[in-house]
């Protein structure tokens, strides 16, 4: 049996796209982020690379800095971490490498932020009990991944080391726990500015 | 030539990730079957991207689907792919989610032809890359793009009938339809038939 009218084979090869921009899985464009984010705070300090073949990829590349990653997380100011209210942070070096740099028009975007205190860390897992939630979940308890800021694995330079029982102010992406200046220390006054921005 | 960027300064990495995340991660997931493995190279096409932020062009999209096409290609040479099997050959991973028909005839023709008329068509249909476009993410002339494209439509068209079988017309019925997108006969003198 035949159709009246002729199949377009350019048409049904778009139609049949596997993969289109705006389905793709939002976990997977937050872990992309949080790789890079980790990644390009590595190599922060270090001059481009000449043009030569590529790395294997970003968890190679990831591994193989480790070395490094203690030398430069020892030389961060203890300020990193810790930004004032405008875009440039005093820690400058560690955050100036970060993809995306921490402002408060920029904590907007992300999908949450709160006052937490870590109840619990396992690896890269860290529980939080959340003393207020500016945006997102208003869970009084939330586990979040925060890559390279458990001091299990490998140590962020854009920071900060969270360790049970200190109080943070934490933002991120689905379940991705940002450095960069996202996350800090709590301050009173930043997280009085967290509120007013957010509406929190 | 592209136009380059004349101060590193200029490029805003984090802007430039915003506006494309979503095609870089969409470029490498279209070409793997593995939602890690798209991952990664998107994760890795931005590292090379910030760290040769000084070349990136005005236009970035093109040079970034270059970039993503020399890490897949080295992902598949890599260990890193042997490694990762070894480790899906004991745990699962999450395949990458596929939407469209992934079995009609336009599929099954594509997977028929070479690799490199596969990738031609896949940066009109789904990137949907000019030639010139094209020329960049390949790095060879505008000229060599369409002729190689007016190639690989001709074989794609063939094996699309015969995998689509019956309610098909011959080729020269969609040629003149007007319905086609993308620069698939830009600058292509037609072959008489």
């Amino acid at each position: 049996m035949s159709e009246p009218i002729g199949r377009d084979p350019f048409d049904e090869l778009r139609r049949a796209d596997p993969a289109h921009p705006d389905r793709l899985p939002s976990a997977s464009l937050a872990r992309v982020r949080a790789r890079v984010q980790e990644a390009t705070i590595m190599q922060e300090g270090r001059r481009p690379a000449p043009r030569r073949g590529l790395a294997i990829g970003a968890g190679i590349v990831t591994l193989a800095v480790v070395a490094l990653v203690g030398v430069v997380a020892l030389r961060a100011p203890a300020s990193v971490g810790q930004p004032a209210a405008s875009v440039d942070a005093g820690g400058g070096g560690a955050l100036a490498s970060c993809v995306e740099q921490y402002s408060l028009e920029r904590l907007k975007d992300r999908d949450f932020a709160f006052d937490g205190t870590v109840k619990a860390i396992d690896g890269n897992e860290v529980t939080f009990t959340v003393n207020e939630a500016f945006s997102g979940s208003r869970a009084p308890e939330v586990t979040l991944t925060a890559e390279g800021m458990t001091g299990t694995t490998i140590t962020s330079a854009g920071g900060p080391t969270l360790a049970v029982g200190e109080r943070y102010l934490v933002a991120g992406d689905e379940r991705f726990v940002w450095p960069c200046g996202f996350t800090q220390e709590y301050d009173p006054g930043v997280a009085a500015e967290w509120a007013t921005t957010l509406g929190g | 030539m592209v136009d380059r960027r004349t101060d590193p300064a200029d490029v805003d990495l984090g802007a430039l990730f915003a506006a494309h995340q979503r095609h870089v991660l969409a470029y490498a997931a279209r070409r793997t079957t593995h939602l890690s493995d798209a991952e990664d190279a998107a994760a890795e096409t931005w590292v090379i991207a910030w760290r040769k932020r000084d070349v990136i062009p005005t236009d970035p999209l093109p040079w970034l689907y270059g970039v993503a096409r020399r890490v897949l290609a080295n992902q598949r040479r890599g260990t890193l792919r042997r490694f990762r099997l070894a480790l899906r050959l004991a745990q699962p991973e999450p395949q990458v989610e596929r939407f469209g028909d992934a079995e009609g005839p336009a599929m099954q023709a594509l997977a028929r032809l070479r690799p490199a008329d596969q990738e031609l068509l896949r940066l009109v249909a789904w990137e949907g890359l000019s030639q010139a476009d094209i020329a960049a993410v390949l790095g060879i002339s505008i000229n060599a793009v369409a002729i190689r494209l007016h190639r690989a439509r001709l074989r794609f068209e063939a094996e699309f009938v015969a995998a689509a079988g019956h309610g098909v017309k011959g080729p020269a019925a969609w040629r003149t339809s007007g319905s086609v997108k993308g620069d698939f006969t830009e600058n292509v003198q037609e072959e008489p038939r």
